[in-house]
C-alpha cells in the first residue's frame, strides 16, 4: 500500500529545473532513501511534498491527500527533519521541546523527554548557545517523537558524531519497527545502506534509478588472485557471472543473486587470498555520479 | 487557534513591546509635564513671533494650540510618539513572514499542522493587540501627567454686570497674585480619545503596509528597508505638501494625511458633537470633509487591505530553504 506518491512532479525557477518528472510511490512502513549529490533534487522533492514549494507541473501526494491543496492534512501525517535546522535562539531545549509537543496536538511530551535523555542533550541550554550538533539532535528528539505515520528526514545525521550518528540509525529503525515510514535523505552511503529498503538516486533534478536494498543485498563480489587457467563457467550459471581478469593475476567474479549455490563452484576453481563482499551501494551510485569527478 | 504558537507570538513580542510602552509611557507623562512648565502668555508669544507663513505646517491654526489642551494633544506628533509606534510595528510586521523564513524557523513552525493563515493572523493579531495597548499606554502616559501635574494661572479679573443692561464690565481690583491650579482642572483627557484612536489606526495601516511586504520577502532586512523608505518618503511628501499651496496636491498620496490627532482633539474640544463623526458638513448641511471616524476609516481599510493582500500573497507564495 502506497504512502506517498508523486505523478510526473516538476518544479522549475525560470529556465532551471530543479525537479523533472518525478514518478515516486513509497510504500508504507519502508525505509526509502534519496541519494544524490548537492543539487540533485533531493530537499526540492521533500519541500514539494511537504507543500513548502507549488510544482510547476505534476502532483504529489500523501496516504491520498494532495500535498498543496491539502497541505495541512499532510502535515498532520508528517514530521519533518530539515537539512539545516534553524530554532528559536531565545528559548531553551525544554521549551523548544514543549512547543513542538503543543503545535501537534497527540504528541507526548514525555516521549520527546526521553528521547532527549538518549542523544545526552541538555535541556536547560538557550538554543543560541548550544552546538549545530546539539541543536540537530533537539530537533530530532521534538520530531521523533512525534506520532506520525511518515517520518521525513532531510540528512539527519549531518553534523552529528559517530555515537549518535548510530543512536539515529537505530531510531530509523525502530521507528520502521513500529511500523512507520520514513523517507531519508542523505550523502552518507553507509547509512541509506543500512538502514534503507529502497533508494532512489537522483541526478540533475531526475530521478535515474530505484534500487531494492534487498536485491542489493544478494550480489557479491568475489575477488581473488590466480594461481591457474579458470575453467568454463558451468552451464548453470551461464548468463549470471560477470568474470573479469584483470591481466595481472587477479579476478573479479559479481553475481547478481544468492551466493550459496556458487560456493562449490568457486571451491573448485585455482583461487587464492580470495575477499567476498557484497556489491554495495556505491557501486551503484557511481554508475550515475562517478563520471562527474572523471569528467 | 494554536496555543503553542500564541505562546511563540507573545514570547517574541514581549521585550519589544515592554520596552516601547515604557519609553512611550514615560515620555507622555514627561511631555505633559514639560508643557506645564512653559507659561500660557510666554508660549503665545513665541506662536506670535513665527513667520505666518508657519502656521500652515501646523494642523490646526496656533490660536487653537493656545490652551494646555491644545498643547498636550501636540504629544501625538511629537517625533518620539511617532518613532514608537512605527519601529513597533515595521520591527512586527517585518517578522511575520520573511523574518522567519530568513532565521529558518519558519520551516519547523511550518511543518507541523499549522496553516499559513493560522501562523500569520497569529502573529498580526499579537502585533495588533500591542498597538492599540501602546495607543492606551500613551493615553495612560497623559493621564498621569495631567493628574500628577499643577501649572500657575492668573485668576480672571473680577467681572460686574450692569443690571438691565446687562453689560459686563471688568472692575479694577489690585492684581492677584497666579494661583497654582492642578492640570486636571484644565485639561479634560476624555477629549483625547479621538486622538488615541488616531495613533491606533495609524499602527493597524503601518502593520499592514509591512506585513504585505514581507509576506512576500525572503529577507527581513529588505523589508525593514523598503517600510522605513516608503514612510521617509510619504514623511516628505506631507511636509512639502504642508508648506507649499502649489504643492498640496502631494497630500493626498501620503497616509499621514489621514493622521491628524491635534485636529482630532480640537474637534473635541471646540465641536463635541462632531468628536466621533464619519463626515462633516456645514451649517446647511453640505458635506465638506471627512471627520475623525473618516479619516480613521482611510487608515484602518489601507491597513486591512495590506493585512487581505499578505494573507493572499503568503498563502499562494514557495517557501524555499533558508540560505
Amino acid at each position: 500500500m502506497v504512502l506517498v506518491e508523486t505523478h510526473a512532479l516538476t518544479k522549475r525557477y525560470g529556465s532551471f529545473t530543479a525537479l523533472a518528472d518525478c514518478n515516486l510511490a513509497v510504500r508504507r512502513g519502508e525505509v526509502f532513501g534519496l541519494l544524490g549529490p548537492n543539487g540533485a533534487g533531493k530537499t526540492t522533492l521533500l519541500r514539494l511534498l511537504l507543500g513548502f514549494l507549488r510544482p510547476t507541473a505534476g502532483r504529489a501526494a500523501i496516504d491520498g491527500w494532495d500535498s498543496t491543496r491539502r497541505s495541512l492534512q499532510v502535515r498532520r501525517r508528517v514530521a519533518y527533519l530539515p537539512g539545516d535546522v534553524r530554532l528559536f535562539r531565545g528559548m531553551r531545549g525544554r521549551d523548544v521541546l514543549e512547543f513542538f509537543a503543543g503545535a501537534r496536538p497527540g504528541t507526548d511530551m514525555r516521549r520527546s523527554l526521553q528521547l532527549a535523555e538518549r542523544l545526552d542533550l541538555d535541556l536547560t541550554r538557550r538554543v543560541g548557545y548550544m552546538s549545530t550538533g546539539m541543536r540537530q539532535k533537539l530537533a530530532l528528539a521534538a520530531i521523533l517523537s512525534a506520532d506520525t505515520p511518515l517520518l521525513i528526514l532531510d540528512e539527519p545525521t549531518s553534523n552529528l558524531d559517530p555515537n549518535i550518528r548510530s543512536e539515529v540509525i537505530r531510531m530509523v529503525a525502530e521507528a520502521r519497527a513500529a511500523g512507520r515510514t520514513v523517507l531519508f535523505s542523505s550523502h552518507v552511503l553507509s547509512e541509506v545502506e543500512e538502514s534503507c529498503d529502497r533508494v532512489a538516486i537522483l541526478r540533475a533534478g531526475r530521478l535515474v534509478h530505484l534500487q531494492e536494498m534487498s536485491e542489493l543485498r544478494c550480489q557479491h563480489q568475489i575477488r581473488a588472485r590466480l594461481t591457474g587457467e579458470l575453467p568454463s563457467v558451468p552451464e548453470h550459471f551461464q548468463g549470471q557471472l560477470s568474470i573479469q581478469p584483470d591481466g595481472q593475476g587477479e579476478v573479479t567474479i559479481e553475481t547478481p543473486g544468492q551466493l550459496a549455490p556458487l560456493l562449490g563452484w568457486l571451491s573448485t576453481l585455482p583461487l587464492e587470498e580470495v575477499t567476498i563482499q557484497p556489491l554495495g551501494l556505491r557501486r551503484i551510485y557511481d554508475q550515475f555520479h562517478a563520471e562527474r569527478w572523471l569528467e | 487557534m494554536n496555543r503553542a504558537l500564541w505562546k511563540l507570538a507573545v514570547a517574541e513580542a514581549r521585550l519589544l513591546w515592554a520596552s516601547a510602552a515604557a519609553a512611550l509611557f514615560a515620555f507622555c507623562w514627561l511631555r505633559v509635564w514639560l508643557t506645564s512648565q512653559l507659561d500660557m502668555a510666554r508660549f503665545k508669544n513665541i506662536l506670535d513671533q513665527l513667520p505666518a507663513d508657519w502656521e500652515r505646517l501646523s494642523p490646526v491654526p496656533f490660536d487653537q494650540l493656545v490652551s494646555y489642551p491644545g498643547r498636550i494633544a501636540v504629544t501625538y506628533e511629537e517625533p518620539i510618539t511617532y518613532l514608537v509606534m512605527v519601529v513597533w510595528c515595521i520591527a512586527r510586521g517585518s517578522d511575520c513572514v520573511s523574518g522567519p523564513l530568513g532565521r529558518g524557523t519558519l520551516e519547523m513552525v511550518l511543518a507541523q499542522p499549522l496553516s499559513r493563515l493560522q501562523v500569520l493572523w497569529t502573529h498580526t493579531a499579537v502585533t495588533l493587540a500591542g498597538v492599540v495597548l501602546l495607543a492606551l499606554v500613551a493615553h495612560a502616559g497623559i493621564c498621569a501627567g495631567v493628574a500628577t501635574t499643577s501649572v500657575m494661572v492668573e485668576p480672571p479679573p473680577v467681572q460686574w454686570t450692569i443690571p438691565i443692561l446687562q453689560i459686563p464690565i471688568s472692575l479694577p481690583t489690585p492684581a492677584q497674585p497666579p494661583e497654582r491650579v492642578p492640570m486636571s482642572e484644565l485639561v479634560p483627557t476624555r477629549q483625547f480619545l479621538p486622538a488615541v484612536l488616531n495613533y491606533a489606526c495609524l499602527g493597524l495601516f503601518l502593520t499592514g503596509f509591512t506585513s504585505c511586504l514581507s509576506a512576500g520577502d525572503r529577507y527581513r532586512w529588505r523589508t525593514i528597508g523598503i517600510a522605513v523608505g516608503f514612510y521617509v518618503v510619504q514623511s516628505i511628501l506631507e511636509v512639502v505638501g504642508l508648506a507649499s499651496e502649489s504643492w498640496s496636491w502631494l497630500r493626498r498620496l501620503t497616509f499621514l494625511t489621514a493622521y491628524e490627532p491635534i485636529a482630532f482633539v480640537s474637534t473635541a474640544l471646540r465641536h463635541p458633537d462632531t468628536a466621533w463623526a464619519v463626515l462633516r458638513y456645514d451649517a446647511e448641511g453640505r458635506w465638506i470633509d471627512l471627520g475623525p471616524l473618516g479619516y480613521d476609516a482611510i487608515l484602518v481599510g489601507l491597513g486591512l487591505l495590506g493585512l487581505l493582500l499578505a494573507s493572499v500573497i503568503f498563502h499562494r507564495r514557495d517557501l524555499p530553504a533558508p540560505l
